[in-house]
């Protein structure tokens, strides 16, 4: 009767193997590479051991470290904006308004498009003479105006509110489902006992919402981790290196054939990913399991 | 025998006629890959190619990537044995850089090395030995000037050294026109003007550049290279380069040279063609050239020729990629493709004239002497990553001596 249950192997050996060839067999060979020096600049391929990962630990022929901090100042930021964006719009948009469906398409919207594309889309829009100072300086806020993407005070900045505002509607689906799953009989049973709005969130909403709150924070978190085409479309990393992340530094240690280093990047960041998303992951689903 | 089977049968048996077919097409003759950046490769590189399958039979086929993606997609390639029966690359020390011993072919027996000139052997030779086939032209990047602007503003001298220069930026800016367009979000562009430096150092001090190349001799403490750095700081910092220069793009600048409201841009000397073909009015003779003229620099930096061919020492079709080679060296075959290059000056065979811009000869007779800039003359040398530290000098407080150590850095590892 189990047997029925299972899948033939016939049906589990092509993914197997599909998986081994495409993602398994080019991970360890990657882990394998960043303990060589190959540099297509030179003949031969030599182990180094652990070489390529004391460099990057002291910023040894790149601006490693600095990558690596500006890529947890990037997660922690947005993480925390595109959540709290996210959640705001889903309430409200969850019930009550006529033209929620309409809205919800429109914030969903930026989420459909190629990270590439909304990343030169805005070099446009972010230009010290493009629309966005434009409507400032129409509005009487011409003091706030910038040259967003290249002052040492806004690059990194921008960067991130083009990633909220791309992955905020994103965040709120995810919500919205989740607030949608929760009963309408416990909202109506705390009315009736004289909850206000702000307990009723407290006490209810967030409570039902946390499942849903987990897969987002782990989500954007693991984006955040592995930003790549956002900054590579709007700075390449510049100016000066003041938006460059860990991998638009792997893209570049590519470009200059240093596969041993790039690839030591790699799996820098692909440990500090899972060990991170593993963590949270389990931090949050353990206070779950204790409600 | 179901329907989706007969359906699925048919398909395959389509696919496979159709390669058959293909295959065919073919074996009347050689197909020829060719590995390329897209901007290298222009319509008369088509045009020619068409021209040639059509009189030999072979096909030319074009693998051509992004500009920015090039490099690495043709290491990427040439590392694990798929690389192209012709690839393209920089001339000079650039081709050392894929290891000419293993994937280039020797190419110095061909009969149109004879007719080459002397500055494109020089560049497309490595270790005594010819590696390519060059159609390209030496050029340099020098200060390009509008002559009208600088008569209004009432600069009566061209400017030869680095108050000189200073001065005549003020009197620019007292008129109410920008000094100087500088395209400081192409990280590219910035390290354009310390590659042209460079060239001071080597005529100061012979021997330079093969002491960075032998890995014996490091940027830093190079102390004439960070005053030159510092200088475009303070060119900065006294507005010449005009208001959030760092947002300026490399493609809008043959636009603004045209709009008349700046006086100057770090070039090369068949730009001036480019601004008269966006404005008429603004011809070529409007403008002149003369070299970057930072710590007191009087040499002028030249290219090792720009783009050439080499040829993939693992072709399987030698014979075919000679015969194309010599094909593209016909003289009437040049003769086309330098009439339609005209963003390209002297031509590197010497039976065809070529172009030689005005301002080419302009900034030559302005120069004490030419030189190999360090974008051919210095191995690992990256305008893009020297760019992308320069920006750190006018965002992040950085000094030219902090620049010149951090390009050793970068370099460092590709010496092992």
């Amino acid at each position: 009767m189990y047997k029925k249950k299972y899948y033939g192997l016939k049906f589990v050996v092509p993914a197997f193997i599909l998986y081994t060839v495409l993602y398994i067999i080019p991970t360890i060979a990657g882990m394998i590479i960043s303990f060589t020096d190959w540099n297509i600049t030179r003949p031969g391929v030599h182990f180094v051991g652990i070489q390529n990962y004391i460099n990057i630990f002291q910023s040894k022929g790149g601006p490693y470290l600095a990558s690596i901090s500006h890529t947890f100042e990037f997660t922690i930021i947005t993480v925390i904006l595109k959540t709290l964006l996210g959640l705001g719009l889903a309430l409200l948009l969850n019930k009550g308004l006529k033209s929620r469906f309409v809205f919800r398409t429109i914030f969903f919207l930026p989420y459909a498009l190629a990270p590439l594309i909304i990343g030169i889309s805005f070099v446009s829009v972010l230009k010290p003479d493009g629309p966005f100072n434009t409507l400032l300086t129409a509005i009487g806020l011409e003091r706030l105006t910038h040259s967003w993407l290249t002052e040492a005070s806004t690059a990194l900045g921008s960067t991130m509110a083009v990633e909220i505002w791309r992955m905020a509607g994103w965040n709120m689906m995810i919500l919205l489902a989740g607030l949608q799953m929760i009963p309408e009989e416990y909202y109506e049973a705390a009315s009736i006992d004289g909850a206000t709005a702000g307990q009723k969130f407290r006490k209810i909403t967030l409570p039902f919402l946390r499942p849903s709150l987990t897969t987002v924070i782990v989500l954007n978190t693991i984006h955040g981790l592995r930003v790549f085409d956002i900054i590579y479309s709007l700075t390449g990393g510049g100016p000066g290196g003041l938006t460059e992340v860990i991998n638009t530094q792997v893209f570049k240690e590519f470009g200059l054939g240093r596969y041993g280093m790039a690839n030591a990047l790699n799996v820098v960041i692909f440990i500090i990913t899972v060990v991170i998303a593993l963590s949270m992951q389990k931090a949050l689903r353990g206070k779950e399991s204790n409600e | 025998m179901n329907n989706k089977k007969i359906a699925a049968m048919t398909i395959a048996a389509a696919m496979a006629a159709s390669l058959l077919g293909a295959n065919a097409v073919y074996a009347a003759g050689e197909t020829i890959t060719i590995a390329a950046g897209a901007g290298w490769v222009k319509d008369i590189d088509k045009e020619l190619a068409a021209k040639y399958e059509e009189e030999s039979g072979n096909t030319i086929e074009w693998q051509v990537s992004p500009d920015d993606q090039y490099e690495n997609v043709l290491g990427s390639k040439l590392a694990v044995g798929e690389g192209a029966d012709i690839f393209y690359t920089r001339s000079g020390i650039t081709m050392n850089k894929y290891q000419p011993d293993k994937y280039m072919m020797d190419l110095s027996d061909q009969e149109w090395v004879s007719h080459y000139v002397d500055w494109a052997k020089e560049g497309t030779s490595y270790d005594g030995k010819v590696l390519q086939f060059q159609t390209w032209s030496v050029d340099g990047w020098g200060i390009l000037y509008n002559k009208d602007i600088f008569e209004e503003a009432g600069i009566t001298e061209v400017p030869t050294n680095f108050e000189t220069f200073k001065d005549a930026c003020e009197k620019v800016k007292a008129i109410g026109k920008t000094p100087i367009y500088e395209s400081g979000a192409a990280q590219w562009h910035l390290g354009v003007w310390l590659s042209g430096m460079t060239t001071q150092t080597e005529a100061d001090t012979p021997g330079f550049y093969a002491g960075l190349n032998d890995n014996s001799q490091t940027l830093a403490g190079q102390d004439g290279l960070a005053k030159a750095l510092d200088q475009m700081v303070e060119l900065n910092d006294a507005g010449y380069f005009g208001d959030d220069f760092m947002a300026n793009t490399w493609e809008d600048a043959p636009g603004k040279m045209a709009s008349g409201d700046y006086a100057m841009c770090v070039t090369y000397t068949t730009f001036p063609a480019e601004v008269e073909a966006i404005n008429p009015e603004m011809t070529v003779d409007k403008f002149g050239m003369f070299p970057l003229p930072l710590n007191d620099n009087t040499t002028f930096g030249v290219s090792a020729g720009g783009i050439g061919r080499c040829v993939n020492k693992d072709t399987k079709v030698a014979d075919a990629v000679y015969d194309y080679l010599n094909f593209l060296a016909r003289p009437e075959n040049l003769t086309a493709y330098y009439e339609a290059r005209l963003d390209l000056g002297p031509c590197s065979l010497n039976d065809i004239p070529g172009n030689v811009p005005a301002a080419y000869e302009d900034v030559m007779s302005r120069s004490s002497v030419s030189g190999l800039s360090a974008e051919d003359g210095i191995l690992y040398w990256d305008n893009t990553q020297v760019g992308n530290l320069m920006q750190g000098m006018f965002v992040a407080g950085s000094t030219g001596a902090d620049v010149l150590q951090g390009i050793d850095d970068l370099r460092q590892p590709s010496f092992g």
